[in-house]
């Protein structure tokens, strides 16, 4: 039973923040092309925002139901075809993969991320169009991510953590992880406002979520609580100052990415460290494994992230209804 | 060296239609009906002679209440020399474009 209620606990927030996307998504009362254009408009790369934008123009100006729908259906394709400027993105995914496959030949633990995350990181490459020229966004994200794998390697190496103690959910949770914090990395960069707010939101998250690790006096770790209501806060706060719900949505993002990377790469040394005195840090329960660390930073990096970000599209949804009013 | 790539057939059409009238500016739309090209072979060609600075693109500073400005099209310098040469290229033929 409280199994479920733990389930529910955890999805309900997403599919309420799922449907918030869903209501608020480019071309929200639009007829079908014009839904269809703005859709097709939003997942043009940065550089070509000009060109999504002049497509939903042109359909503004014909009235003819079935011109409109061919036209829109043109506009598509355009989109699908469209000569993109991919400089950056291939050797960004490249060198990551690279990284995940050197960890794993290194190290027999990490094979079976090492051979998901190479995948992952190829379907990376395929699916993204970041602008012409890494942004700072995407180097932080890359660097990041091997961090991560180098301190994953670390960890199995420098602690002789059994390769059976990784394992195949551990495993994929953190290729999954990592490939997903590639992308938001390499999504075109945001506004200077986003920036700052989500790295800022990055540091401040990974303070909460540190600070209130520590689950020795039994219960839930403050955390759980604490890393959703920061996000939830600096994403209203962005939406109201832009005056966009995206904005916040993607300063919420850009902030669970950064701040899940910083939360591994700084709790996972940390609880390495301390569990030489039996202390813990992202223990679940007492009396850990060594090994335990690893598998359970794995954990908090795979789902605090998908747990606080329904909390940032609550707080963009906010903010852009206080600037309304 | 650098090696330029022959125009396709479609992107040759778009560069004789805009080389007609080099000083007038067309939209979007207009240019896929007087040339029978879908919106999907359009754009990716415009974006392409924008990216290689053979196009330049305006948005619309009058448009019709209500209504969104268009974006505008009409060949850069380097563009009217590409369609100059086309044009006298063997086997060409006159393009005349029926504009609206």
């Amino acid at each position: 039973m409280t199994k479920v209620f733990n389930v529910a606990m955890f999805l309900t927030p997403m599919a309420v923040a799922l449907w918030m996307l869903w209501r608020n998504r480019p071309g929200a009362g639009l007829d079908g092309p014009g839904r269809l254009v703005a859709v097709a408009a939003a997942v043009l790369p940065a550089e070509r925002r000009d060109w999504g934008r002049a497509m939903s123009a042109e359909l503004a100006h014909i009235a003819e139901p079935g011109a409109r729908r061919r036209f829109a259906l043109g506009c598509v394709a355009a989109t699908l075809s469209s000569p993109h400027i991919a400089r950056g993105r291939v050797p960004f995914a490249v060198a990551a993969a690279a990284a995940g496959v050197a960890a794993g030949y290194a190290l027999p633990g990490l094979r079976v991320f090492a051979v998901t995350f190479a995948v992952l990181a190829g379907v990376v490459a395929l699916v993204t169009r970041p602008p012409a020229g890494a942004g700072a966004g995407a180097v932080v994200t890359l660097a990041g991510v091997v961090g991560c794998v180098c301190l994953a390697a670390y960890a199995l190496a420098a602690y002789r953590i059994p390769a059976g103690e990784m394992t195949v959910t551990a495993s994929v949770q953190f290729a999954v992880a990592l490939a997903v914090s590639l992308w938001a990395g390499l999504l075109p960069p945001p506004s200077r406002l986003v920036a700052g707010a989500a790295l800022s939101l990055a540091v401040v998250f990974t303070l909460a979520v540190l600070g209130y690790a520590d689950t020795s006096n039994g219960g839930l770790p403050l955390y759980v609580l604490l890393a959703p209501a920061v996000v939830f806060a600096v994403a209203a706060l962005v939406a109201a100052r832009a005056r966009s719900f995206g904005a916040g949505v993607r300063a919420a993002l850009s902030a669970v990415v950064y701040g899940g990377l910083l939360v591994f790469a700084i709790g996972l040394p940390l609880s390495l460290h301390l569990h030489r005195y039996g202390d813990l840090v992202f223990a679940i329960d007492e009396g850990v494994r060594i090994g335990e660390n690893l598998t359970n930073a794995i954990v908090v990096l795979a789902l605090l992230p998908l747990w606080s970000l329904p909390f940032g599209v609550f707080g963009a949804a906010t903010g852009r209804r206080l600037h309304r009013t | 060296m650098t090696r330029e790539r022959r125009p396709s057939a479609q992107t040759r059409k778009v560069l004789l239609a805009l080389a007609e009238a080099p000083a007038v500016w067309r939209y979007g739309y207009e240019l896929c009906q007087v040339l029978g090209l879908k919106a999907g072979s359009m754009y990716p060609i415009l974006m392409r002679l924008a990216d290689r600075g053979l196009l330049e693109t305006t948005w619309e500073s009058e448009a019709p209440p209500g209504r969104p400005p268009r974006h505008l099209y009409r060949l850069t310098g380097p563009g009217r020399v590409l369609a100059a040469e086309l044009a006298a290229e063997p086997g060409q033929g006159v393009l005349v474009t029926r504009w609206a």
